[in-house]
Protein backbone atom coordinates (compact mmCIF):
# COMPACT_ATOMS: atom_id res chain seq x y z
CA UNK A 1 0.00 0.00 0.00
CA UNK A 2 2.48 2.61 -1.17
CA UNK A 3 4.50 4.82 1.23
CA UNK A 4 2.27 4.18 4.36
CA UNK A 5 4.13 2.48 7.19
CA UNK A 6 1.57 2.38 9.99
CA UNK A 7 -2.24 1.87 9.22
CA UNK A 8 -3.73 3.80 12.05
CA UNK A 9 -7.32 3.40 10.84
CA UNK A 10 -9.14 1.69 8.46
CA UNK A 11 -12.60 0.57 7.44
CA UNK A 12 -14.24 -0.25 4.36
CA UNK A 13 -17.76 0.37 2.89
CA UNK A 14 -19.26 -1.71 0.43
CA UNK A 15 -22.36 -2.14 -1.82
CA UNK A 16 -25.67 -0.80 -2.70
CA UNK A 17 -28.41 -1.45 -5.20
CA UNK A 18 -31.42 -0.55 -3.84
CA UNK A 19 -34.50 2.01 -3.85
CA UNK A 20 -37.51 2.33 -2.08
CA UNK A 21 -39.59 4.67 -3.25
CA UNK A 22 -38.57 6.21 -6.73
CA UNK A 23 -35.20 8.35 -6.40
CA UNK A 24 -35.32 8.21 -2.59
CA UNK A 25 -32.07 6.78 -1.33
CA UNK A 26 -31.90 8.57 2.22
CA UNK A 27 -34.40 6.99 4.70
CA UNK A 28 -34.14 3.10 4.10
CA UNK A 29 -32.96 1.75 7.03
CA UNK A 30 -35.99 3.39 8.77
CA UNK A 31 -38.50 2.63 5.92
CA UNK A 32 -37.64 -1.10 6.26
CA UNK A 33 -37.52 -0.93 9.90
CA UNK A 34 -40.85 0.26 10.23
CA UNK A 35 -42.00 -2.72 7.65
CA UNK A 36 -40.69 -4.88 10.08
CA UNK A 37 -42.33 -3.32 13.20
CA UNK A 38 -45.68 -4.12 11.66
CA UNK A 39 -45.03 -7.66 10.55
CA UNK A 40 -44.58 -7.43 6.87
CA UNK A 41 -41.40 -8.76 6.82
CA UNK A 42 -42.29 -12.06 8.86
CA UNK A 43 -41.25 -15.50 7.39
CA UNK A 44 -42.87 -18.16 9.45
CA UNK A 45 -46.53 -17.39 9.85
CA UNK A 46 -48.96 -17.19 7.54
CA UNK A 47 -51.91 -14.90 6.69
CA UNK A 48 -54.66 -14.62 3.96
CA UNK A 49 -55.45 -11.15 3.19
CA UNK A 50 -58.76 -10.56 1.14
CA UNK A 51 -57.03 -7.94 -1.27
CA UNK A 52 -53.62 -6.49 -1.83
CA UNK A 53 -54.54 -3.37 -0.03
CA UNK A 54 -55.94 -5.75 2.96
CA UNK A 55 -52.13 -6.89 2.93
CA UNK A 56 -51.02 -4.15 5.77
CA UNK A 57 -54.25 -4.65 7.88
CA UNK A 58 -53.81 -8.65 8.11
CA UNK A 59 -49.87 -8.53 8.93
CA UNK A 60 -50.96 -6.31 11.86
CA UNK A 61 -53.31 -8.73 13.16
CA UNK A 62 -50.52 -11.39 13.28
CA UNK A 63 -48.50 -8.71 14.97
CA UNK A 64 -50.27 -7.82 17.46
CA UNK A 65 -52.36 -10.95 18.14
CA UNK A 66 -55.87 -8.69 17.97
CA UNK A 67 -58.22 -8.47 15.43
CA UNK A 68 -57.95 -5.13 13.80
CA UNK A 69 -61.49 -3.61 11.90
CA UNK A 70 -61.31 -2.92 8.54
CA UNK A 71 -61.56 1.20 9.10
CA UNK A 72 -58.88 3.47 8.14
CA UNK A 73 -58.58 5.13 11.55
CA UNK A 74 -57.88 1.85 13.70
CA UNK A 75 -55.35 0.41 10.94
CA UNK A 76 -53.64 3.97 10.92
CA UNK A 77 -53.43 4.13 14.83
CA UNK A 78 -52.41 0.50 14.92
CA UNK A 79 -49.48 1.46 12.42
CA UNK A 80 -48.21 4.74 14.59
CA UNK A 81 -48.50 3.01 18.03
CA UNK A 82 -45.81 0.46 16.13
CA UNK A 83 -43.54 2.58 14.36
CA UNK A 84 -44.15 6.16 16.44
CA UNK A 85 -45.46 9.23 15.61
CA UNK A 86 -42.02 10.61 14.21
CA UNK A 87 -42.15 7.68 11.30
CA UNK A 88 -45.97 8.09 11.12
CA UNK A 89 -46.55 9.94 7.99
CA UNK A 90 -44.00 8.08 5.78
CA UNK A 91 -44.81 4.93 6.71
CA UNK A 92 -48.57 5.42 5.59
CA UNK A 93 -47.32 7.09 2.52
CA UNK A 94 -45.16 4.27 1.37
CA UNK A 95 -47.52 1.56 2.22
CA UNK A 96 -50.40 3.84 0.17
CA UNK A 97 -47.87 3.97 -2.40
CA UNK A 98 -47.75 0.08 -2.60
CA UNK A 99 -51.21 0.00 -2.82
CA UNK A 100 -51.16 -2.02 0.15
CA UNK A 101 -53.55 0.21 2.45
CA UNK A 102 -57.09 0.77 3.02
CA UNK A 103 -58.06 4.20 1.83
CA UNK A 104 -56.04 4.48 -1.26
CA UNK A 105 -56.59 6.64 -3.74
CA UNK A 106 -58.03 5.88 -7.25
CA UNK A 107 -54.71 7.16 -9.16
CA UNK A 108 -52.76 3.97 -7.32
CA UNK A 109 -52.80 0.47 -9.25
CA UNK A 110 -52.95 -2.20 -6.76
CA UNK A 111 -49.90 -4.60 -6.91
CA UNK A 112 -50.20 -6.22 -10.41
CA UNK A 113 -49.16 -9.86 -8.97
CA UNK A 114 -52.15 -12.06 -8.22
CA UNK A 115 -53.02 -12.53 -4.05
CA UNK A 116 -51.93 -16.80 -3.62
CA UNK A 117 -55.31 -18.71 -2.70
CA UNK A 118 -53.63 -20.25 0.15
CA UNK A 119 -52.28 -18.38 3.46
CA UNK A 120 -48.46 -17.47 2.31
CA UNK A 121 -45.98 -15.87 4.67
CA UNK A 122 -45.95 -11.65 5.14
CA UNK A 123 -42.52 -11.58 3.58
CA UNK A 124 -43.31 -13.29 0.48
CA UNK A 125 -46.47 -11.62 -0.20
CA UNK A 126 -44.70 -7.98 0.49
CA UNK A 127 -41.68 -9.30 -1.77
CA UNK A 128 -44.20 -10.05 -4.61
CA UNK A 129 -45.62 -5.99 -4.05
CA UNK A 130 -42.07 -4.63 -4.43
CA UNK A 131 -41.19 -6.41 -6.83
CA UNK A 132 -44.21 -4.95 -8.93
CA UNK A 133 -44.05 -1.68 -7.36
CA UNK A 134 -40.03 -0.66 -7.68
CA UNK A 135 -39.67 -2.02 -10.98
CA UNK A 136 -37.53 -0.70 -13.12
CA UNK A 137 -38.94 1.93 -15.64
CA UNK A 138 -37.84 2.11 -19.07
CA UNK A 139 -35.18 4.98 -18.91
CA UNK A 140 -34.19 4.03 -14.85
CA UNK A 141 -30.81 2.39 -14.68
CA UNK A 142 -29.40 1.06 -11.39
CA UNK A 143 -26.15 1.71 -9.34
CA UNK A 144 -23.32 -0.13 -8.13
CA UNK A 145 -21.38 1.66 -5.51
CA UNK A 146 -17.93 0.25 -4.23
CA UNK A 147 -16.02 2.24 -1.54
CA UNK A 148 -12.82 1.73 0.63
CA UNK A 149 -11.17 4.48 2.71
CA UNK A 150 -8.28 4.07 4.56
CA UNK A 151 -6.68 6.96 7.08
CA UNK A 152 -2.95 5.97 7.80
CA UNK A 153 -0.39 8.05 8.88
CA UNK A 154 2.72 8.39 6.52
CA UNK A 155 5.96 6.90 7.55
CA UNK A 156 7.87 9.93 6.38
CA UNK A 157 5.78 12.84 6.96
CA UNK A 158 3.72 11.54 10.06
CA UNK A 159 0.70 13.35 8.44
CA UNK A 160 -2.83 11.51 7.91
CA UNK A 161 -3.96 10.47 4.55
CA UNK A 162 -7.02 9.49 2.92
CA UNK A 163 -6.37 6.43 0.35
CA UNK A 164 -9.66 5.62 -1.03
CA UNK A 165 -10.42 2.93 -3.89
CA UNK A 166 -13.64 2.94 -5.40
CA UNK A 167 -15.99 2.36 -7.99
CA UNK A 168 -19.18 3.59 -9.57
CA UNK A 169 -21.15 1.83 -12.48
CA UNK A 170 -24.11 2.39 -13.70
CA UNK A 171 -26.55 0.39 -15.73
CA UNK A 172 -27.03 1.18 -19.43
CA UNK A 173 -29.39 -0.05 -22.15
CA UNK A 174 -27.60 -3.29 -22.74
CA UNK A 175 -26.93 -4.51 -19.11
CA UNK A 176 -27.47 -3.43 -15.49
CA UNK A 177 -24.43 -2.60 -13.33
CA UNK A 178 -25.79 -5.27 -10.87
CA UNK A 179 -25.12 -7.62 -13.75
CA UNK A 180 -21.80 -6.64 -15.13
CA UNK A 181 -20.03 -6.24 -12.15
CA UNK A 182 -21.28 -9.23 -10.88
CA UNK A 183 -21.20 -11.73 -14.33
CA UNK A 184 -17.67 -10.14 -15.41
CA UNK A 185 -15.65 -10.83 -12.60
CA UNK A 186 -17.01 -14.52 -12.54
CA UNK A 187 -16.31 -14.75 -16.30
CA UNK A 188 -12.79 -13.55 -15.78
CA UNK A 189 -12.00 -15.93 -13.00
CA UNK A 190 -13.52 -19.34 -15.85
CA UNK A 191 -11.28 -18.05 -18.30
CA UNK A 192 -8.91 -17.91 -16.46
CA UNK A 193 -8.99 -21.71 -15.46
CA UNK A 194 -10.59 -22.72 -18.67
CA UNK A 195 -7.17 -21.77 -20.40
CA UNK A 196 -5.21 -23.43 -17.61
CA UNK A 197 -3.41 -20.72 -16.05
CA UNK A 198 -5.11 -21.77 -12.47
CA UNK A 199 -3.38 -24.25 -10.41
CA UNK A 200 -5.97 -24.30 -7.35
CA UNK A 201 -8.41 -26.56 -7.05
CA UNK A 202 -12.11 -27.68 -5.52
CA UNK A 203 -14.06 -24.84 -3.76
CA UNK A 204 -11.80 -21.86 -3.28
CA UNK A 205 -12.29 -18.03 -2.61
CA UNK A 206 -10.91 -15.32 -4.88
CA UNK A 207 -7.45 -14.88 -3.23
CA UNK A 208 -6.18 -18.45 -3.21
CA UNK A 209 -4.69 -18.15 -6.57
CA UNK A 210 -3.07 -15.52 -7.77
CA UNK A 211 -3.92 -15.99 -11.50
CA UNK A 212 -7.57 -15.60 -10.73
CA UNK A 213 -7.42 -12.14 -9.14
CA UNK A 214 -4.90 -10.59 -11.67
CA UNK A 215 -7.11 -12.04 -14.10
CA UNK A 216 -10.27 -10.91 -13.13
CA UNK A 217 -8.65 -6.91 -11.66
CA UNK A 218 -7.48 -6.67 -15.51
CA UNK A 219 -10.17 -7.72 -17.03
CA UNK A 220 -12.03 -5.69 -15.44
CA UNK A 221 -9.87 -2.49 -16.01
CA UNK A 222 -10.36 -3.46 -19.69
CA UNK A 223 -14.09 -3.16 -19.91
CA UNK A 224 -13.97 0.06 -17.79
CA UNK A 225 -14.81 -1.51 -14.22
CA UNK A 226 -11.51 -0.99 -12.44
CA UNK A 227 -11.40 0.76 -8.92
CA UNK A 228 -10.36 4.38 -8.89
CA UNK A 229 -7.52 4.64 -6.41
CA UNK A 230 -6.48 7.91 -4.84
CA UNK A 231 -4.20 9.21 -2.34
CA UNK A 232 -5.22 12.11 -0.38
CA UNK A 233 -4.25 14.44 2.34
CA UNK A 234 -7.08 14.05 5.39
CA UNK A 235 -9.35 16.37 4.50
CA UNK A 236 -10.07 19.63 7.49
CA UNK A 237 -12.95 21.46 8.27
CA UNK A 238 -15.08 18.50 6.66
CA UNK A 239 -16.68 15.90 8.73
CA UNK A 240 -14.46 12.51 7.81
CA UNK A 241 -16.25 9.13 7.56
CA UNK A 242 -14.79 8.14 10.42
CA UNK A 243 -16.06 10.74 12.53
CA UNK A 244 -19.92 10.32 10.96
CA UNK A 245 -19.81 6.63 12.43
CA UNK A 246 -18.56 7.92 15.61
CA UNK A 247 -21.47 10.36 15.19
CA UNK A 248 -24.33 7.90 14.05
CA UNK A 249 -23.09 5.75 16.58
CA UNK A 250 -23.27 8.28 19.54
CA UNK B 1 -15.92 -2.38 20.21
CA UNK B 2 -19.87 -2.14 19.40
CA UNK B 3 -21.85 -4.95 19.11
CA UNK B 4 -25.10 -4.95 17.16
CA UNK B 5 -28.10 -7.57 17.42
CA UNK B 6 -29.12 -9.09 14.16
CA UNK B 7 -33.00 -7.58 15.30
CA UNK B 8 -31.45 -3.64 15.74
CA UNK B 9 -29.24 -3.45 12.34
CA UNK B 10 -32.01 -1.36 10.50
CA UNK B 11 -32.69 0.65 13.79
CA UNK B 12 -28.93 2.08 14.44
CA UNK B 13 -27.26 2.32 11.28
CA UNK B 14 -25.11 4.87 9.99
CA UNK B 15 -26.70 8.30 8.86
CA UNK B 16 -25.67 10.34 5.80
CA UNK B 17 -21.95 8.86 4.98
CA UNK B 18 -19.61 11.60 3.37
CA UNK B 19 -19.07 9.27 0.56
CA UNK B 20 -19.99 10.83 -2.34
CA UNK B 21 -21.19 14.85 -3.85
CA UNK B 22 -23.76 13.45 -5.73
CA UNK B 23 -25.43 10.79 -3.77
CA UNK B 24 -26.56 10.91 0.05
CA UNK B 25 -25.89 8.12 1.39
CA UNK B 26 -26.51 6.02 4.80
CA UNK B 27 -25.16 2.07 5.80
CA UNK B 28 -26.21 -0.21 7.85
CA UNK B 29 -23.38 -2.80 9.46
CA UNK B 30 -22.76 -5.88 7.37
CA UNK B 31 -21.64 -8.99 9.53
CA UNK B 32 -18.51 -9.00 11.51
CA UNK B 33 -15.99 -6.47 10.60
CA UNK B 34 -13.51 -7.14 12.30
CA UNK B 35 -12.01 -10.49 10.19
CA UNK B 36 -11.45 -7.87 7.28
CA UNK B 37 -8.20 -6.46 9.43
CA UNK B 38 -6.87 -9.67 8.08
CA UNK B 39 -8.17 -9.86 4.32
CA UNK B 40 -7.06 -6.44 3.66
CA UNK B 41 -3.58 -7.30 5.30
CA UNK B 42 -3.97 -4.15 7.77
CA UNK B 43 -2.02 -5.45 10.45
CA UNK B 44 -3.24 -5.96 14.16
CA UNK B 45 -6.40 -5.21 15.35
CA UNK B 46 -4.61 -3.47 18.70
CA UNK B 47 -3.24 -0.65 16.40
CA UNK B 48 -6.34 -0.23 14.27
CA UNK B 49 -8.18 2.89 15.29
CA UNK B 50 -11.72 2.40 13.69
CA UNK B 51 -12.53 -0.67 11.34
CA UNK B 52 -15.88 -0.73 9.56
CA UNK B 53 -17.56 -3.30 7.35
CA UNK B 54 -20.94 -1.55 5.67
CA UNK B 55 -23.56 -1.70 3.20
CA UNK B 56 -24.45 1.64 1.25
CA UNK B 57 -27.91 2.52 1.00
Amino acid sequence: MGPCGKFRCSRRNVLILWRIARNRYPGFSVLVDAFKSLGLLEPTVAIQPAAWNDLTRSALEVQLKTSIPNDPASIQSAIADLVGEPHRDETLDALRTFGILYGVGKDIAPPSAVIPRNPTAPLDLFAAVLADKLRYNPGERDLVLLYHEIVAQSASTGEEELHTSSLVAYGDERASAMARTVGLPLAFAVRSVLDGSVHARGVCGPGADKAVWTNVLQGLQRVGLGMQEKILPRARGRLSLEESLIRSRA
Amino acid sequence: MQEIAGKDILKQGFSDLPISDVLKLEGIANRDSLPYAETYSLGELDSLRTIVRGTLR
